[in-house]
């Protein structure tokens, strides 16, 4: 690919499950990011965009294609980034 | 084995004794089950169901990662690790681990490491639902001396 498209926004699919989904009232959301991202830079985004999720901030957990991620976790076009509260399985 | 293992989300009704009898194989003297389901008093609230939601391709995912590591801590033979997903009425099961083994120790052992990591990592959530309203439950809100957790084992 050549230079300039490194440069385009990326598209995610962002998901929201139990809490969370009842917070954003949604269980999906496209959104465009700039590039580069992170999970930080995406969280970022989401918490501007859904104050309801932001003020989950601070127990929610992050997977990027159904993996554990850390706030410096790279997101790439196409990657589908889940907000997760805490699990409570079993 | 690998193969002999069940790792499965389901919506149907789970059968602990089937399960358990599934993870018997020549080389084993033992099967260790948990058979974990729905109590009916939590903290003084009388719980009318539950409903559990899953991220599913990653709980699986996640789910056989515990396979994998429990198989690498314990010398233990076929696992299963199954639970439901949907609405569940008291007494009715959430989740099933049955673990298979040479010998009883390894699989006690595994089989509550199982559940531990379960509830620890596996992205399924639960609502509880009262007469008076509903709740999804957080872990850290709701310690119980017991089990460390509201409504489950």
């Amino acid at each position: 690919m050549s230079g300039s498209d490194a440069q385009n926004p990326i598209s995610v699919t962002v998901l929201f499950f139990a809490a969370a989904k009842d917070a954003a009232r949604a269980s999906e959301l496209l959104i465009k990011a700039p590039y580069p991202a992170t999970v930080r830079s995406i969280k970022a985004q989401v918490f501007d965009q859904l104050p309801e999720i932001s003020r989950m901030s601070r127990s929610l957990m992050v997977a990027v294609n159904e993996t554990y991620a850390v706030d410096e976790t790279q997101v790439m076009d196409g990657d589908v980034v889940a907000f997760l509260p805490p699990v409570s399985g079993g | 084995m690998l193969d002999d293992d069940r790792i499965e989300i389901t919506t149907k009704p789970l059968d602990a004794g089937e399960l358990s009898g599934l993870m018997n194989d020549a080389d084993c003297g033992a099967t260790v089950t948990l058979d974990g389901y729905v109590r009916k008093w939590t903290a003084g609230r009388e719980t009318l169901h539950l409903v559990y939601e899953a991220y599913e391709p990653m709980a699986i995912r996640e789910m056989r990662i515990l396979a994998a590591a429990a198989r690498e801590r314990f010398a233990i033979s076929r696992i299963a690790v199954v639970h439901r997903l949907g609405k569940l009425d008291i007494g009715e099961t959430s989740v099933i681990i049955a673990v298979s083994a040479p010998h009883r120790g390894p699989a006690f052992d595994a089989c509550q490491w199982l559940i531990t990591e379960l509830k620890r990592t596996v992205p399924i959530w639960k609502k509880e639902v009262y007469a008076d309203g509903s709740d999804w439950v957080d872990p850290q809100r709701s310690r119980d001396p017991g089990d460390g957790q509201a409504s489950s084992p």
